[in-house]
């Protein structure tokens, strides 16, 4: 008899675990948000973090609008390109410590591009992030 | 002693009865254990504790100005397609591919260390284009060079070059 009740493995310890890692994973996935404005990340090699908080993002898409947010995206507000500089020193204000990042699609027009980091560094952020994606693989 | 506990009478509660119900509290659990472990593995899977990476940029004063003999300055040309192009100082501008971009800025600045690279873009191409350039340009660790706007002079010279 006792014989037959060590066989008997106890797995509520198991599941005790598995439950808890379960609902850490539940809890912790972020769904991905319904982007407003989508953007292909050009490639780079770069591998530095963007911040998750206190960020000013700047989108440029592929058809050339320029967006203003901060890390929550889904919130972002067009700009017309000549309020840009405007745009910027106002959000720059209200948000003196963020990380100026921009993030432009891979097929955006350089000149816009150009524009943006004009406005940008005649709005004193000479030092910003350029998004991208990792480029994998060698060379 | 194969008749269900769902069908005895209400009235008969037989010892035999018990000890089955007995038997019953005892629930299995691997199904649940298994539901558990492939919600657990799905979510591990899929999930992705992803942070968008960034290239550092530091742009110099608006009204900063520097004076660099021309002979130090190697110009790298980008025209609307996104083709290369460059020269170096006054000499012609020359052609070139994106792969051998890589082992001219290293064979150039083993000519010479005080080389200066400029990067002309032109206002139609691609951003990528851009990030590719500074990519090369970081990957073969020339971190100081300057973006400066497709003169009119240089669009001259690439559309003699066609």
């Amino acid at each position: 008899m006792p014989k037959r009740a060590s066989a008997q493995v106890d797995v509520t310890p198991l599941v005790d675990v598995s439950f808890l890692l379960l609902i850490f994973f539940i809890t912790t996935m972020q769904f991905k948000p319904p982007e407003r404005v989508s953007v292909d990340l050009p490639l780079s090699r770069s591998e530095i973090h963007i911040p998750d908080t206190d960020t000013i993002i700047l989108t440029v898409d592929a058809a050339g609008r320029l967006f203003i947010s901060t890390e929550r995206i889904v919130d972002a507000v067009e700009l017309a390109p000549e309020d840009a500089l405007g745009a910027i020193r106002t959000w720059r204000g209200r948000y003196p410590q963020a990380v100026v990042v921009l993030r432009g699609d891979r097929d955006a027009e350089f000149g816009l591009i150009s524009d943006v980091m004009g406005a940008l560094a005649e709005s004193e952020t000479p030092r910003f992030n350029l998004m991208t994606d990792l480029k994998r693989g060698a060379s | 002693m194969s008749e269900s506990a769902i069908n005895a009478r209400p009235g008969e509660r037989r010892p035999v009865i018990k000890a089955r119900a007995h038997r019953q509290a005892n629930i299995d659990l691997t199904p649940m254990v298994d539901v558990a472990f492939l919600l657990l593995i799905f979510f591990m899977v899929t999930t992705v504790f992803q942070r968008p990476l960034a290239m550092e940029i530091n742009m110099p004063e608006p009204d900063a100005k520097v004076e660099v003999p021309e002979s130090n300055v190697l110009s790298l040309l980008i025209d609307a397609d996104g083709e290369v192009y460059s020269h170096l100082g006054s000499e012609p501008v020359t052609h070139l591919t994106w792969d051998l971009l890589r082992d001219t800025f290293i064979q150039q600045t083993s000519l010479n260390p005080e080389l200066i690279i400029l990067v002309k873009i032109h206002r139609e191409a691609r951003y990528e284009s851009m990030v590719d350039m500074m990519d090369l340009l970081e990957d073969a660790e020339m971190q100081r060079f300057s973006l400066v706007p497709l003169g009119a002079s240089d669009m001259a010279k690439l559309d003699a070059l066609k």
